[in-house]
């Protein structure tokens, strides 16, 4: 996997930070790592300077676009063929990262998601059928079924980070993954296990996540259509 | 139009034109962002010192209220204007985050050519 960056987009996140580079060091085999600490001002910049693990800062808080943009311009740089977003909260599962990777490296695929629900059936809840409202919004898009695009492990190969970098209008999100995707761009899925957060909370509370939900939808559904 | 509203519009345009003058001896607004208002309090006196203006071309363009061409004038040019802005404020937020995602990069380099 030499060819591959794993980018941690890290905002505070002291608590978790350590236990996830420790175990992406032990299981994600001979990837890159790249912390993009974004602007944090808790202890999370010190943990990363005792831990050794390659580290870009913002020295303020752009959000998780950006943070991710920042990891893939440094792909580029680097001639690095694929890039993986991963959580710094301790969400993601370290092991399925070789997973993820291999999918990619068979070349019919420009994003791979890590997939909550690619095999499994999805419970009923707030947050899934938020994301069952994002998929119904995709699939009229775009005709593809996406069955968790809410999913913030993905792996990206160069012709999508080529976009990211080049323009602002690209996010890690469901909206450009469904423009993407009606571009050509072809996306396919890899069932993962996803841990409850290990420390701090969510970003997003029920009022943040329908006005997530709403904002998403809209973009898919209106912006595609004059979006570039 | 009615004499109270041309002294209203009267007295906010000149007080309006005032504030934004201070505003910019402070240097707390940039000069060219002041033209907008300038001009603006400037053609409200204007139609309050000459209301045959307004009853004009209100009649030219057939409406029937003076009034309601005034109002119509102040909303156009103020989206107009909400517009330019919220685009002004998209230019500044993409530069700045090219900016600090750039500098970041940069000072990764700089360390790594240090290391090595």
């Amino acid at each position: 996997m030499k060819d591959l960056l794993i980018i941690i987009p890290a905002f505070n996140e002291e608590k978790n930070i350590g236990s996830v580079i420790s175990e992406l060091k032990e299981r994600a085999g001979d990837a890159s790592l790249l912390v993009v600490d974004d602007g944090s001002s808790d202890g999370t910049g010190e943990i990363l300077k005792t831990m050794g693990v390659k580290t870009v800062r913002h020295r303020v808080n752009l959000g998780l676009a950006e943070a991710v943009r920042t990891g893939m311009k440094y792909a580029l740089r680097h001639d690095l063929k694929y890039a993986m977003q991963f959580d710094a909260d301790g969400q993601h599962d370290a092991a399925a990262v070789e997973r993820l990777y291999k999918q990619a490296v068979k070349g019919e695929y420009n994003i791979v998601i890590g997939s909550r629900y690619a095999e499994k059936k999805a419970p009923l809840s707030l947050r899934t059928i938020g994301g069952t409202m994002i998929s119904l919004c995709i699939c009229m898009v775009s005709g593809e079924k996406i069955k968790d695009p809410t999913s913030g492990m993905r792996l990206y190969d160069r012709r999508v980070m080529e976009c990211f970098a080049a323009s602002s209008h690209y996010s890690p999100e469901p909206d450009t993954l469904s423009y993407l995707i009606s571009r050509g761009i072809k996306v396919t899925e890899v069932q993962v296990s996803m841990n409850e957060r290990m420390s701090g909370r969510s970003y997003l509370d029920i009022t943040e996540s329908l006005r997530y939900m709403f904002r998403m939808c809209s973009s898919i559904l209106l912006l595609q259509w004059i979006r570039r | 139009m009615p004499l109270i509203l041309r002294i209203l519009l009267l007295i906010s345009s000149l007080l309006s034109f005032i504030f934004v003058v201070r505003r910019l001896r402070k240097s707390e607004v940039q000069l060219y962002d002041t033209t907008f208002w300038i001009t603006l309090s400037a053609l409200f006196v204007l139609l309050s010192l000459f209301p045959q203006i307004a009853i004009k071309v209100a009649e030219l363009i057939g409406i029937q209220s003076p009034v309601n061409m005034v109002f119509l004038i102040i909303i156009f040019f103020l989206l107009g204007h909400c517009f330019l802005q919220s685009l002004r404020f998209s230019h500044l937020e993409n530069r700045f985050n090219k900016l600090v995602g750039d500098e970041a990069l940069k000072a990764e380099d700089e360390k790594q050519e240090e290391d090595s």
